[in-house]
């Protein structure tokens, strides 16, 4: 019997820096938030996940030791940047065997810790090792696909730019995001040149903290007896796919990973990409959010500009796309990233995105990929399609 | 070098399906029993490219970046140096030289064919 997945809390910390916050208050922040959200306790939940990339070994458990839980499992999950998505992913497993009905995924993420700059690749790998001895990092790869985006578009580098005016635009109307001014094409384009025909400006902040957290359960949250007004949430689809390895000279600008795991997405809950009202994308570098209109189906290949001339993916659009401010404005605290998209599509889809709400929405898309080492097109990409 | 005195990249070669892999598989990776070490042609094409500007507080210049398509159906990345006040051309011709990393080891770059 197939069971529904519902989303019964949500909630999330400021994302910013938080120099003199120890993780696990932010964590605690986050899961205290959702249960109180959800109308639980601590002791309802059968299960914890813990979603993180540089925190280190039982993280989880470091992190709600001070909570006095009553030893149900915590599972530690690391999956790159798509790390807070898989945790929600494999805990869906779980409800939908009926291992457990409630459980809480959480991600969390300080990387004030790690000094600012581009993030530590994975060096477990010959082939990454040598790269990253030439100079490859993150922003390179993605620098890379926007200078072969506009050489095969023949679109101006403004195009990238109108990128991080939109999403700082959104940023500024969250009071959870890191950023929370808008800037101008201009400011963009002259900020600090990072990597061509990137500017500072077109790239995720690199020092930011943050948690999210979600409930997960399969208990109908409006037939409880604390039953709320706010609308059910369910999960309809949730995918992770790993990068295939590359075989010979691949289109960087396919975004296979992402257009499959979109694909699966769509086929799971049977419904497409006119169906959608809103989208949380993994926006780290302005080039992404453009490629991924298209592996969703949004647009064809090239138009992704066109869309944001339209105002077709902005607040006020058919199909707002990072109404948080996404990964730029709002900030990219790795693993807690994929749980906090999460978080912004329940809000929106219940009408609780206060400043920046969509009217109407009904459905809402998460992505988030997971990259770091050479050979693949991307380590893993995750896509949860959330209905009401 | 090559057989012609060029400098050239060596690549694994799968004995089942023909294709090129870049850098040469470990012999330590049991898949590399099935691929044989061969030598790439002297010239490929340039790709894409970045030029990444390090944070002003290294003091380190800009350098560049790119993706370089060998004839094998092979992409690898490497660095490409040009001429002074040159400007990278995707699709140019490019080849392999031999450069020494900040820690004085013999590495390839690219660069373009005049």
């Amino acid at each position: 019997m197939t069971r529904d997945i519902y989303i019964s809390g949500a909630a999330m910390t400021k994302f910013g820096r938080h120099d003199a916050v120890p993780m696990p208050s932010l964590a605690q922040e986050a899961i205290l938030g959702a249960l109180a959200d959800a109308g639980l306790g601590l002791d309802d939940p059968q299960a914890f996940y813990c979603a993180n990339v540089y925190g280190g070994m039982i993280l989880g458990q470091t992190l709600v030791r001070d909570l006095g839980l009553s030893g149900m499992p915590m599972y530690n999950v690391e999956n790159a940047c798509a790390s807070g998505a898989t945790g929600i992913h494999l805990a869906r497993h779980a409800l939908l065997a009926g291992i457990y009905d409630t459980v809480v995924v959480f991600g969390v993420e300080k990387l004030t810790q790690l000094g600012g700059g581009s993030i530590p690749l994975q060096r477990n790998d010959y082939k990454t090792d040598l790269y990253a001895a030439q100079g490859m990092t993150l922003p390179a790869i993605y620098a890379m696909r926007a200078t072969r985006y506009l050489h095969e578009t023949g679109h101006a580098p403004e195009v990238l730019g109108q990128v991080a005016v939109k999403n700082r635009r959104h940023g500024a109307l969250n009071p959870l995001s890191q950023a929370r001014n808008e800037v101008s094409l201009e400011e963009v384009m002259n900020s600090r040149k990072v990597y061509d025909p990137l500017t500072l400006l077109q790239c995720c902040p690199s020092t930011v903290d943050g948690a999210a957290a979600v409930v997960l359960t399969t208990k109908r949250p409006s037939a409880g007896s604390s039953a709320t007004r706010r609308p059910d949430v369910r999960v309809r689809a949730s995918v992770v796919q790993s990068g295939k390895r590359e075989e010979g000279l691949e289109d960087i600008l396919d975004a296979e990973i992402t257009a499959r795991a979109a694909h699966l997405a769509f086929e799971q809950a049977g419904l497409g990409p006119d169906d959608l009202g809103v989208i949380e994308l993994h926006d780290a570098f302005t080039i992404a959010e453009l490629l991924y209109y298209e592996a969703f189906g949004l647009c064809g290949r090239g138009e992704g500009p066109r869309l944001l001339a339209d105002g077709v993916t902005a607040l006020g659009g058919r199909v707002p796309v990072n109404p948080s401010g996404g990964l730029i404005a709002k900030g990219h605290p790795l693993g807690a990233t994929g749980v906090a998209q999460m978080v912004e599509v329940v809000w929106q889809l219940q009408g609780r995105a206060e400043g920046r709400q969509i009217e109407g929405a009904k459905v809402g898309l998460t992505q988030c990929t997971g990259g770091g080492i050479a050979g693949v097109d991307h380590a893993a990409s995750a896509v949860h399609i959330l209905t009401v | 070098m090559n057989d012609t005195g060029q400098v050239a990249l060596i690549a694994s070669r799968s004995k089942i399906s023909g294709k090129y892999y870049f850098p040469v598989l470990p012999e330590s990776i049991p898949v590399s029993r099935d691929c044989e070490v061969v030598t790439l042609s002297p010239e490929a094409s340039l790709y894409s490219f970045t030029v990444v500007h390090p944070s002003p507080k290294t003091g380190q210049p800009p350098f560049t970046l790119a993706y370089a398509d060998f004839p094998e159906q092979v992409r690898v990345l490497g660095r490409l140096k040009l001429p002074e006040g040159a400007c990278p051309m995707i699709g140019a011709r490019l080849r392999v030289e031999l450069d020494a990393t900040a820690g004085g080891e013999q590495t390839y770059v690219f660069v373009p064919v005049q």
